[in-house]
């Protein structure tokens, strides 16, 4: 069954559909968020904070709208009251990439070189510390695999925005890193 | 959410619309024109019934043309002549539209009675439609339309023939949290004021005036 | 670092051609001015083109070590420990909202039940029985039953008539078929279609839908009746008598729809018959054969050579209007009025 068929039995008050849902989307949405804060427990919370939004919202589904960015938008904008909120201003100010990347780690990719995983490592770690306009478009790109058409549902931009702020996102990233690098690592594929 | 993605609609040599791009949310929204504006046209466009010269109608993103039959499922269409089978009961008639609306009987049956009940036309309700008013015979097309309770609702010149107590129970009727309803009308008067949003038509061209 | 920009590696990983992101069109905004190293901007090229940047390689590499650390990450993840999904799901269990329209509700529960494609076509096809009134059911069996008194030679003789009961069923037929298309299809020109087309089925189960039900009950009529002459007048072949009858019924019926694609269906149908009929006297009358004769092999293969030019010329008007089937189909003309 579709997501767009899940929400739409959660819609006519079928519970049976919410398992499927959990099991499609709370690992990728705690990834999400940690890949935004780097703090696991609290990746975790809005995880969970989102899926409860989510179902609670189901009322408000129109089917065939598409799941995915939907569950998005209601993320991205968790993630934005969560930085405004005193919590994360007390808490968390962007991380200096020393740190962040000292945060535990899921383990090198499968590349064998080593500046390749060195790059990966902290260009990862690295996005929390992006301004936030780019660091939601790049994780959502490049870590959660949306494309810029479920991008733009999801954030209600134009594409022609998305793709700005992925381009220059991505240039601005590697002017943080600063390095140089190799050009002959395999594509890895979402 | 229905989109109109540059539509253009030429026939017999006419551009009848003319690049028409919007975009209809949730809530009722008004197409006024003159005639031969090109809003018969435009509604049977977004009904899926005239596809389009270039240009596409979109339902959440997609084609309508790649998911219509899904599309047709949760569209409710009203055209501009309230079209029957006059041999017909009222009863048998919606009876009919259910069955090809995939509606179970039932549960078609109990809303066909509600909205018949809604729109005072219960006690005809096993009348042969050739014995209705032409006013009760475009109530019978608006039940029909409403069968499936539709996410989509297009009307195409609703409140024609009706008085105003029965233009107040179909506006009503139309209004349903997450529905996209157009109503198209050439008589701005009919209409009360302060629907979601306003279109208008001219020359195939449209304006989007709130 | 010397390389030559690779275009397509960057446009792959991206997603999207940078030339998109350089110049986006009106109404784009980006919440922050691009920082960067002054070396590493565009030289002015044209938008639309494919301008990689210097920097292009960098950034393509960039991006895939970002899904690969992301892929990486996601394989070493730690699934959720199941007590907890379990706990998680029971509390969302209890946010499920009431649905709004129990009626909504019980909509989806059929729809989302999917039934095989055998089940669906049947579906579609048998409320299309309810549009074929009575006066078409008995209208039919009143105009097959008419030539009943044929049976009886003393009777044929007494009305003057060189004709068998089976010969009458020939001529007979096309009448039934074409008849009972246009009834069936009227509502291409009342504006019914319009309604009927954006219901839950395709034109195809529309039409086929119908042409079944006019057909079905005609070969009945005409099955039976084609039995009784048989049995009853010793120089009836079934075999012929069938085919006879058959071939202008499925003729007829596929004509008739394709003429009701460009005038209305009685207008199809009237010039649909009388053709026919103009043929059929052409092969038996004009030849000083009679009706009856039309069993005969000698006047069945000429008109079965003019059914199949029948039906490939239906097939033409019907393919010619492909594109717009369904707007024909709802009784508009190629101007969007009603025809």
């Amino acid at each position: 069954m579709t997501d767009e068929d899940l929400m739409r039995q959660l819609q006519q008050g079928h519970p049976d559909a919410v398992e499927p849902l959990v099991r499609r989307y709370h690992k990728p949405l705690t990834a999400y968020f940690y890949r935004l804060s780097h703090d696991y427990h609290l990746a975790q919370d809005l995880a969970q904070e989102c899926l409860f939004r989510l179902v609670s919202r189901a009322g408000q589904y129109q089917f065939p709208r598409p799941v995915k960015p939907w569950v998005y938008q209601i993320a991205v904008n968790l993630w934005r009251d969560h930085r405004k909120s005193a919590a994360y201003r007390h808490g968390s100010a962007a991380l200096p990439l020393d740190e962040a990347a000292e945060m535990p780690e899921a383990g090198p990719p499968p590349d064998d070189d080593v500046a390749n995983r060195l790059l990966a490592h902290e260009a990862l770690a690295a996005l929390q510390a992006l301004p936030p306009h780019f660091a939601e478009v790049l994780v959502l790109r490049f870590c959660q695999c949306l494309t810029v058409p479920e991008i733009a549902a999801a954030l209600e931009l134009p594409e022609g925005t998305v793709k700005s702020r992925i381009y220059h996102g991505l240039r601005h990233l590697r002017s943080r890193l600063s390095r140089e690098v190799t050009c002959d690592g395999q594509p890895a594929r979402c | 959410m229905l989109e109109l993605a540059d539509v253009t609609v030429r026939l017999g040599g006419v551009t009848v619309l003319d690049s028409v791009r919007g975009r209809l949310g949730p809530g009722v929204t008004l197409l006024t024109g003159p005639s031969g504006a090109g809003k018969t046209t435009l509604l049977r466009t977004l009904a899926g019934l005239i596809p389009p010269s270039a240009g596409e109608v979109r339902w959440w993103g997609q084609s309508i043309t790649a998911q219509l039959k899904a599309y047709h499922r949760r569209l409710g269409y009203l055209p501009q002549r309230p079209a029957t089978y006059p041999e017909m009961t009222v009863s048998g008639f919606l009876d009919y539209l259910s069955a090809l609306k995939a509606l179970p009987p039932a549960l078609a049956a109990r809303r066909r009675d509600e909205l018949l009940e809604a729109l005072g036309l219960s006690a005809r309700a096993h009348s042969a439609l050739r014995e209705l008013s032409e006013g009760q015979r475009r109530l019978v097309g608006i039940v029909q339309a409403l069968l499936g309770d539709p996410e989509v609702l297009l009307l195409d010149e609703p409140l024609e023939s009706l008085d105003g107590d029965s233009r107040a129970r179909v506006l009503q009727l139309c209004h349903r949290p997450g529905r996209v309803t157009l109503l198209a009308t050439h008589r701005l008067e009919l209409v009360p004021p302060g629907l979601v949003a306003h279109w208008s038509l001219d020359a195939g061209r449209l304006a989007v005036e709130s | 670092m010397g390389n030559r920009p690779d275009a397509d590696r960057l446009i792959r990983v991206l997603g999207f051609d940078p030339a998109e992101a350089l110049d986006p069109g009106p109404g784009t905004d980006l919440a922050a001015p691009v920082p960067g190293p002054a070396e590493h901007t565009w030289a002015g090229e044209p938008a639309g083109s494919v301008p990689v940047p210097e920097d292009g390689d960098e950034l393509a590499a960039l991006a895939e070590a970002l899904q690969a650390a992301a892929r990486a990450q996601d394989a070493a993840w730690p699934d959720p420990d199941p007590a907890e999904t379990r706990r998680l799901v029971a509390a969302l269990t209890a946010l499920v909202p009431a649905p709004e329209s129990p009626f909504a509700a019980e909509l989806e529960r059929t729809w989302v039940r999917q039934p095989g494609w055998l089940a669906r076509t049947l579906a579609a096809v048998q409320p299309q029985v309810r549009l074929l009134e009575r006066p078409f059911w008995l209208a039919s069996a009143a105009l097959v039953a008419a030539g009943m008194p044929l049976l009886s030679p003393d009777v044929a003789a007494s009305l003057g008539l060189d004709l068998t009961y089976g010969a009458f069923l020939l001529l007979v037929a096309p009448i039934l078929a074409t008849l009972g298309v246009a009834h069936a299809f009227r509502g291409i020109s009342t504006g019914m279609a319009e309604v009927e087309l954006t219901c839950a089925l395709t034109p195809a189960q529309l039409v086929l839908g119908r042409l079944f039900w006019v057909a079905a009950y005609d070969t009945l009529l005409l099955g039976g009746a084609s039995l009784l002459s048989a049995a009853l007048e010793p120089s009836v072949m079934l075999g012929w008598l069938v085919l006879g009858w058959l071939l202008p019924i499925l003729v007829l019926s596929v004509t008739v729809l394709s003429l009701s694609l460009y005038v209305p269906p009685w207008v199809g149908g009237s010039a649909a018959l009388a053709l026919w009929l103009l043929i059929l006297t052409r092969l038996t009358l004009a030849r000083d054969l009679p009706i009856a004769a039309v069993t005969d092999p000698v006047v069945l293969l000429p008109l079965s050579a003019f059914c199949a030019g029948g039906l490939i010329l239906a097939a033409g008007l019907i393919a010619r209007t492909w594109p717009r089937l369904t707007t024909r189909l709802a009784g508009l003309d190629t101007w969007g009025r009603r025809f």
